[in-house]
């Protein structure tokens, strides 16, 4: 614990009655990426907002990068960049002055902003207005402007929202060449897929809770199900079959059954497929808080 | 407080509000004013008619005429002399020849050029030509016939409506540039979310502040000594200077005020509207002479408009204006007090979501 980034230890915090998270206590180490996963309301925000120092806990404590409780909130501001879901920017400065005055609140005078934009794929229209930039535009220039002051600590909200599945993958090597520099990356989305594509470990939160909290694979195992499943021809030129028919079976993996069945299935001349499957990090979370992340 | 933070802030502002359309709205519009005052009215503050003389003797026609109500200005060539009145920069220019005063003496009706500028108003016209006669009958030694006794009809219509309405063009530039143009790009920043990216950063929300009230007050000053300028003010600089930058203060307050209280720009007119009309009444009060002074003396903004009317139209000292603009500072720093809770209430607000 005492090398981690983040260290969150029974952290409560209520808008007036309502409790918006509920003892959460994690740690986040350098070069980790954690995913936290929940619904809206689950207390994702708030939590990241305490992280941030934008809100005291009323209980628990946070220590992040040295800082307890938000400690001295410049310095830690200094060491930490934050890309929020809502698209931020100043929309009437051009591409390349937003990242330029917010790299001047960090103090660089030499920022680099061509390299900046050229790392988001935005050097081209680095000089244009983010007025006239498209939705994938502007959330690459947010991730470019959370990276400017090359933070230890990265709060990513939904960093791929409205981008191109291109412009996706680019951005997510970005948060992993971060990752691999050190920073420690703390990705709040919806997003499974990416979640799981990307994080090391995930967090699932619901009602405020840590309902669960683990690498990826390993709910996976702990929690889904694995399974098999065979796709057969039946279309053998008997009277009623249909022309193309289809028989599809499911068997969990791991069992005599299913064993069994592989065995006999592999040398059948009507098979067509045999897929493995596993549970989906939505279908874990479904099935620990009985609801879905929409 | 870093004033590295606070002059990026400034920065950021001076570069960003021309690109909006409610920045160039805030310059363009009290000026417009001041100009549609001034051609309808004449000059704003009404100056005194501008007479130049060039003098190839040494008439004591110069002396005389200064003892007149007019600006006498005197010119060493002819040339200069037509050249200053067709530039307009006198209403009208004598010329005396050299022999000029023994001549009237004698009696022997020397020729006279007085040059008119084609843009001096006729009342200008009529003054100095009724002056320059009245001068030259007492040159003659022959005095006026008669004592004209003037006698101003209708109580306290002593300052003419023109010079009235100073007040209100100089407070609606000051208003609009230090009240609601820092309070609006708070808005809009809290609106478009910006202001919690800034907060994420080692700014601190009594910078970003500070930065928006920098650029408000100078905007101000500038904004109000432009339209003082405009309306043919000039002198008392210093006291003039010393009241707007007062001016400035306490609207810069009232519009971090707004800003940090108001958040949608829905509110923020609905706000401005109804508040407006409290802001500026004092200045409405000052069109009306027969109106009790003390009801303006209930709203903050009569402390740096008070001074400045006394100042510019009637020529106040600044020390004879020490104890309302002491009011106006005072005013200022409470008003300085509720800015900081209102901002703290605003951050607060901003984390909360």
């Amino acid at each position: 614990m005492g090398m981690s980034a983040i260290e969150v230890d029974g952290v409560r915090y209520s808008y007036g009655r309502t409790l918006a998270v509920d003892g959460v206590t994690f740690s986040v180490s350098p070069g980790e990426i954690v995913g936290f996963l929940g619904p809206n309301g689950a207390g994702k925000s708030t939590t990241v907002k305490i992280l941030t120092g934008m809100l005291a806990p009323d209980d628990g404590s946070v220590r992040m990068l040295g800082h307890e409780n938000g400690g001295n909130r410049v310095e830690l501001h200094r060491r930490i960049g934050v890309c929020f879901e809502e698209k931020n920017l100043y929309a009437e400065m051009t591409g390349r002055e937003n990242l330029q005055f917010f790299s001047r609140l960090f103090g660089l005078r030499r920022y680099d902003t061509t390299a900046a934009l050229r790392r988001v794929g935005l050097a081209e229209r680095g000089d244009d207005r983010v007025k006239r930039y498209s939705k994938g535009m502007r959330q690459r220039l947010m991730v470019a402007r959370a990276l400017v002051n090359t933070p230890d600590v990265i709060f990513l909200d939904e960093p791929t929202d409205g981008l191109d599945p291109v412009s996706a993958r680019a951005i997510r090597g970005l948060i992993r060449e971060e990752a691999e520099r050190g920073a420690a990356v703390f990705l709040t989305t919806h997003d499974m897929n990416e979640a799981d594509q990307l994080s090391d470990r995930v967090a699932f939160i619901n009602e405020g809770r840590i309902v669960a909290m683990d690498a990826p694979e390993n709910l996976k195992i702990e929690h889904g199900r694995r399974s098999v499943r065979v796709r057969l021809r039946v279309n053998n030129g008997a009277a009623g079959d249909k022309p193309g028919g289809v028989d599809e079976q499911v068997y969990d993996l791991g069992t005599q059954e299913a064993g069994e069945l592989l065995k006999r299935v592999a040398d059948d001349p009507r098979l067509l497929t045999i897929h493995t499957e596993e549970a989906s990090l939505e279908d874990i979370f479904i099935k620990l808080t009985g609801r879905g992340l929409a | 407080m870093n004033l590295r933070h606070v002059w990026l802030v400034a920065v950021k502002e001076i570069r960003m509000a021309p690109r909006g359309a409610t920045f160039v709205i805030l310059i363009v519009f009290p000026l417009l004013i001041t100009f549609l005052i001034h051609a309808v009215f004449g000059d704003l503050f009404t100056p005194s008619p501008r007479l130049g003389i060039h003098d190839q003797g040494s008439s004591a026609v110069v002396e005389l005429a200064r003892t007149r109500e007019i600006d006498v200005t005197v010119y060493e060539t002819e040339e200069a002399l037509r050249a200053a009145v067709a530039a307009h920069d006198a209403d009208a220019g004598l010329l005396l020849q050299a022999d000029f005063d023994s001549e009237v003496r004698e009696g022997l009706r020397p020729p006279l050029q007085l040059f008119l500028s084609s843009e001096a108003s006729d009342t200008d016209r009529l003054v100095l030509s009724v002056a320059v006669v009245d001068v030259i009958r007492e040159l003659a030694g022959h005095p006026s016939p008669l004592l004209v006794e003037t006698v101003v009809a209708g109580d306290g219509a002593t300052v003419p409506i023109e010079d009235r309405l100073m007040p209100l063009v100089v407070l609606m530039a000051v208003a609009l540039a230090a009240i609601f143009l820092p309070g609006s790009t708070i808005v809009q920043e809290r609106e478009n979310r910006t202001l919690q990216a800034m907060l994420v950063t080692p700014l601190r929300v009594g910078e970003v502040m500070a930065g928006k009230g920098v650029v408000g007050f100078l905007l101000a000053v500038v904004m109000g000594l432009l339209t003082l300028l405009i309306g043919g003010v000039s002198g008392q600089t210093v006291a003039v200077l010393v009241v707007l930058a007062i001016a400035a203060l306490m609207c810069i307050q009232m519009g971090l005020m707004l800003g940090a209280a108001v958040t949608n720009m829905a509110a923020l007119f609905s706000i401005w509207k109804a508040g407006g009309t409290v802001i500026f009444a004092p200045a409405i009060l000052l069109l009306f002479p027969d109106v009790p002074e003390w009801i303006a003396r209930l709203i903050p903004t009569f402390y740096f408009l008070g001074p400045l009317y006394e100042i510019v139209v009637h020529g106040a000292s600044l020390a004879s204006q020490a104890l309302d603009l002491s009011i106006g500072v005072a005013i200022s720093i409470a008003l300085g007090f509720a800015v900081a809770g209102l901002s703290r209430r605003m951050e607060r607000r901003l984390a909360a979501g």
